[in-house]
């Protein structure tokens, strides 16, 4: 297909092109009402129940919240409900023994203690938030900057159109939220993503930055298309010297037609951020079945062609917000283990299936470091709602090596989770014991320790000697120079929506009339948060001119002309990022 | 607006239902809340109360009573507030659960 150039993208004809071949549809199961009561009758309940699961789901039109069931069908889970406007079912994941042994690993304990709301949570995801209902605190706050973007993309209902009002928080304002979020009790936000819109199309994002650290996050992310960040690399290096430590950057697949947000101007990107030093890059691919799931081996081969400043790969099964109709349902429908089982064979099995953990492992991670190091970082989500893994680069040998083929993670985990008493009172131990502690943790990590299959040219057990028996963890960030973080986030919609799940939220938005609302009820119900706040903070597009006389609203966005696509194709820097690269995965082989 | 809106003048209404069902006080809190005249509604059909916090410009307390009219409302206390209080009412160290206000 010919791209699409000399305008600004909006992606509309390059995912028309993109849909006109369907490979595989997600053929949803019957169930009659009389089955649908029965199960609900026998399910389990509560967190964590064994399956058929009785849980709260809303209703995609009439906003109902009504009883939902979680069921077993040839492999898969699935969830229905029974809605004014009927029964719905749709796929909640695509692998019943994965969702066997990610919730092993779910955390149980409520860790948030404060709220922001007088709403008790009887009419949750109607009551939030924070609600005293909620579970988790705040891992990852979101502030949005601004609706203002530089793209148009066809399907966005959330960036401020030409005529329409524009919301901007001002920098008290976003101080506030960001105060708001680091309070909350006992543990508070350490991290934040600045997004939008575009958030580098605000003029004083650099003091949004400062304010941020300011306020005591130690992990900033900008939530960006990168596209200024392509064009002005003085941008770039200011954005890492005010202490951006990631670009939370979109990119959803290898060819100008499945990315057609950024192919171009990432060589760009690249090339500013080598020089700039950083700020590490996340790619985020959101995840479509049928338009470019055949990538996913693709982009991780990417990411490590890239390891100097691509930090991970955080890819985004799609999430279908809005009215959307059963047919396409099952054509665009993945979720995490789907996404796991492509990755699999598009790396020839090199990441497989068994390689990947359920977020909350972290939480049991973190109650460890928390008892060594004081800093608390506790991911405490619903099983369901992500995945994770690392993988190592062995320049040696050319090969891309798995955390878990070298170290068995669960049975550490549970090592650690058996001396949890010892652990947590690490703080009142004396020297001496201190000391013999870690040693003994030490002792048993090399028992979990598989040499033969570790990466050549990274010392992990002297990393981990000087972790746990020294204390000294800087060293721990030697990990990211040979390695990849894969993470996986699967947001929610209606047809999938799972209140137990929301009740477990670790990614929130900040709103400025002092609310912190989790993500999945931020974006799928819009007309009581995201849109509705945003109505009632933003200036109308008269105020905004006034006070702006300078701006024009056809300045902010991006056109992409053909002479520099024309350009980007013969030049040295778009050979050295996408052609030149290494095939780690075998897969142009055969 | 954004820097003025918090100077703006709330009015909050805290009420006794005599005629609710943990079903419909959901249907109609989600009803009030899409109003954008309306700052904060909980509306509780186990307790038979609920409050809303609303701007009287967008929305007059009148057609407020009529939106609540089938639940049967009944005011039981009436204060004024600011967007500016709201805000900080709502912080989290504000709200510590076990030292919030009954």
């Amino acid at each position: 297909m010919a791209e699409v150039v000399g305008e600004i993208p909006s992606g509309e004809k390059e995912f028309a092109e993109s849909t006109r071949r369907i490979r595989d549809i997600v053929e949803f199961p019957e169930i009659s009402e009389d089955e649908f009561h029965e199960g609900l009758r026998r399910a389990s309940r509560g967190y964590g129940g064994k399956l058929p699961h009785r849980t709260y789901s809303l209703c995609p039109e009439t906003r109902r919240v009504v009883p939902a069931l979680v069921w077993e069908k040839g492999g898969r889970v699935w969830i229905t409900k029974k809605c004014p406007e009927g029964m719905i079912t749709d796929l909640y994941y695509e692998d019943v023994g994965m969702y066997y042994r990610f919730k092993r690993w779910r955390w149980e304990e409520k860790e948030i203690y404060s709220a922001n709301v007088e709403n008790s949570g009887v009419n949750c995801p109607l009551d939030c938030g924070m609600c005293p209902r909620h579970r988790s605190h705040t891992s990852l706050l979101n502030i949005v900057l601004t609706n203002r973007c530089n793209l148009s993309c066809w399907y966005c209902f959330f960036y401020a159109k030409e005529g329409q009002p524009i919301y901007e928080p001002t920098l008290e304002q976003i101080r506030t939220m960001l105060r708001n979020a680091k309070k909350e009790h006992p543990i508070g936000a350490n991290a934040v993503q600045l997004t939008g819109g575009e958030p580098t199309l605000r003029r004083d994002l650099i003091e949004i930055i400062k304010i941020a650290r300011e306020e005591g996050y130690d992990h900033v992310q900008l939530n960006t298309d990168g596209i200024r960040l392509a064009f002005d690399p003085e941008l770039v290096k200011e954005i890492k010297k005010a202490g951006t430590n990631t670009l939370y950057m979109s990119y959803d697949g290898m060819t100008p037609q499945t990315n057609w947000k950024n192919h171009w101007e990432v060589p760009l990107i690249f090339e500013n951020v080598r020089k700039a030093g950083g700020p590490g890059i996340v790619l985020v691919p959101t995840t479509i079945r049928n338009v470019n799931d055949h990538e996913l081996g693709a982009i991780i081969n990417f990411g490590l062609n890239h390891l100097d400043i691509v930090r991970g790969v955080n890819f985004q099964p799609i999430s279908q917000v809005g009215r959307v109709p059963r047919r396409e349902r099952q054509r665009f429908r993945i979720t995490i283990p789907g996404s796991i089982k492509r990755i699999a064979e598009q790396t020839n099995g090199v990441i497989s299936r068994d390689d990947w953990y359920p977020i909350p492992i972290a939480g049991h991670i973190a109650r460890f470091f928390e008892a060594f190091t004081g800093s608390r970082y506790y991911m405490t989500s619903h099983f369901a709602c992500g995945a994770a893994t690392y993988i190592f680069l062995d320049r040696e040998r050319m090969r891309v090596i798995p955390i878990p083929r070298f170290i068995d993670v669960e049975g550490f985990v549970e090592f650690l989770e058996e001396k949890a008493g010892e652990i947590e009172n690490w703080k009142n131990m004396g020297r001496l014991k201190k000391l013999k502690l870690g040693a003994e943790i030490f002792l048993k990590f090399k028992s979990f320790y598989d040499d033969k299959y570790a990466p050549r040219g990274l010392s992990v057990l002297e990393l981990m000697k000087n972790a746990f028996m020294h204390g000294n963890y800087d060293a721990l960030g030697k990990f990211h120079e040979n390695a990849l973080f894969l993470g996986m986030m699967h947001f929610m919609d209606e047809y999938n929506y799972d209140v137990e799940r929301v009740e477990r939220c670790v990614i929130h938005y900040a709103m400025p009339d002092g609310r912190i609302v989790p993500f999945c009820t931020f974006n799928v119900i819009p007309e009581l948060y995201r849109d509705k706040v945003q109505a009632q903070f933003s200036y109308t597009w008269e105020e905004w001119k006034a006070l702006h006389p300078d701006w024009d609203y056809r300045k902010d966005k991006y056109f992409r002309s053909k002479e520099f696509v024309e350009n980007m194709k013969k030049s040295d820097l778009y050979r050295k990022t996408y052609v030149d690269i290494e095939d780690y995965f075998g897969l142009n082989k055969g | 607006m954004t820097g003025t809106v918090l100077k703006k003048g709330l009015m909050r209404l805290d009420l006794k239902f005599g005629n609710i069902t943990p079903e419909n006080a959901q249907i109609k809190q989600y009803e009030l809340e899409k109003d954008t005249g309306i700052w904060r509604v909980f509306i509780n059909g186990y307790a038979k109360n609920g409050f809303v916090v609303f701007d009287e410009e967008v929305l007059s307390k009148g057609r407020l009573m009529e939106m609540l009219g089938d639940l049967a409302p009944e005011i039981k206390s009436v204060k004024r507030l600011t967007v500016a209080d709201l805000v900080e009412e709502s912080m989290s160290w504000n709200r510590i659960l076990g030292k919030m206000k009954p």
